[in-house]
């Protein structure tokens, strides 16, 4: 389904209460599940608004709804987040979905890492981060809505990984090294504190970085409540560190400065080795989304070339994971 | 036998060819040139070191299941990962961190030698 620029004036229109008119709509990025437009609101003699517009086109994510709110209640808490406008609802005709301010500034990770008027931003990055992650973990979760947990399992980090050994099942593709992985963690599981909401995509990629640092956390679709210490493993994960390896913190930071970040936000010292442990729980992840998504291509869901040589990167991740485990 | 040009100068020219006329091109189809060139070069590497690599897998899964060198790969590999799950190699972890480093590491020189 498009998304037409006089239905969308409509529906800005209705739900904001203003006369403006809808500019310069343009699709951002498409998953097969949900889409992000961008667009200005021109209301009056006014400067243009940017906003963002997504839309949910399989209802895979959390919805909407509960999005919205998410992000508006960490919003509250000082996570630099994205304001919600408002939430379509059937009279738009546009889906499900919500729009949102658009926040100036650079995403995509290279580029983070090497743009010289970034430096300044970069080197305060790794602090910065665990003080969001810190602001995020300690959202209250009466205020968060309904979200994925972990019931039935008494530590969030086994619940992941029978999840993985499930896929891999089913994926019928056999991984010794990832399997191997999975046995290292199961017999190394570290203290599970509680349960704080988890941002579940906390990375490099995901964040909206000017000059002054991180202006933005997006792509909260992967929120849950578990175990925090996922959000920092899974920003140091070899796989989100873009080839700078020595930079342990997504390839433009130190542990030491997002630990002590984190500890101002949260009043939380966390044990280095436990965000190492989710580390390589994270990456294994990451691997077997490679697969999946690899699969997705050879079963004909998507067929893409992009998709069938995402499979071949599963190797560079097992490599990445036997540098971790002993 | 077949003849020339060979299945490697073949993908040599399907490599070429994506290079000058498809790379240069905007947005999605020069992106997915891109993509398509890295899996030309994959599959040559492949057909260069495979066999090789292959071999030496062969006799590494057949070391540490106590088998004879296995036929089939897919199924040797399937009694590693489970062996490895159910903790049966548990007290060989040296043996079977030594064996996966070794083909993960011909693995990575086919798929992406980079990380390497």
């Amino acid at each position: 389904m498009a998304v037409d620029e006089a239905t969308l004036a409509d529906a800005v229109r209705r739900h904001l209460d203003v006369a403006g008119r809808v500019e310069g709509l343009r699709r951002l990025t498409g998953g097969a599940s949900n889409e992000t437009w961008s667009f200005r609101l021109v209301d009056g003699d006014g400067q243009p608004e940017p906003l963002i517009l997504r839309i949910d086109r399989r209802g895979t994510w959390l919805g909407p709804t509960t999005e919205a709110r998410l992000l508006e209640a960490a919003g509250r808490h000082q996570v630099p987040v994205p304001r919600v406008r408002f939430v379509l609802d059937e009279d738009d005709g546009l889906g499900a979905g919500y729009v949102m301010s658009h926040v100036e500034g650079e995403t995509i990770p290279q580029r983070i890492l090497r743009d010289e008027s970034l430096a300044d931003a970069r080197a305060a990055m790794a602090r910065q981060a665990g003080r969001i992650a810190g602001r995020i973990h300690t959202v209250p979760l009466e205020e968060v809505g309904e979200l994925p947990g972990v019931d039935g399992h008494a530590h969030p980090a086994q619940a992941q990984i029978d999840q993985q050994r499930e896929l891999l099942d089913a994926y019928g593709e056999p991984h010794p090294v990832l399997e191997l992985a999975l046995r290292w963690a199961e017999e190394r599981l570290p203290a599970f504190e509680g349960a704080t909401l988890v941002h579940g995509d906390f990375r490099n990629g995901n964040f909206v970085v000017g000059p002054d640092g991180i202006r933005a956390v997006l792509d909260w679709e992967l929120a849950h409540i578990g175990d925090p210490l996922e959000d920092l493993g899974w920003l140091c994960a070899p796989s989100w560190r873009f080839r700078r390896l020595d930079h342990p913190v997504g390839g433009f930071g130190h542990y030491d400065d997002l630990l002590a970040g984190y500890a101002e936000t949260s009043g939380r010292e966390v044990d280095p080795e436990a965000v190492r442990f989710w580390e390589v729980l994270g990456n294994v992840r990451w691997g077997v989304i490679c697969i999946i998504q690899a699969f997705t291509h050879l079963q004909g869901q998507h067929r893409s070339v992009e998709l069938a040589a995402i499979g071949r990167r599963v190797a560079e991740v097992e490599h990445q994971v036997l540098a971790m485990i002993d | 036998m077949q003849d020339r040009p060979t299945a490697e100068e073949l993908l040599e020219a399907v490599g070429e060819f994506l290079e000058h006329d498809v790379l240069p091109l905007e947005g999605r189809v020069g992106f997915h040139g891109r993509v398509a060139r890295n899996v030309v070069d994959i599959v040559r590497r492949e057909l260069a070191h495979g066999p090789d690599a292959n071999a030496r897998e062969r006799d590494g899964l057949a070391q540490l299941l106590g088998t004879d060198p296995p036929g089939d790969l897919t199924t040797a590999n399937a009694e590693l990962a489970g062996s490895i799950r159910d903790g049966s190699l548990d007290h060989r972890r040296d043996e079977v961190l030594a064996h996966l480093r070794a083909v993960t590491t011909d693995k990575v020189r086919i798929a992406s030698p980079r990380e390497l």
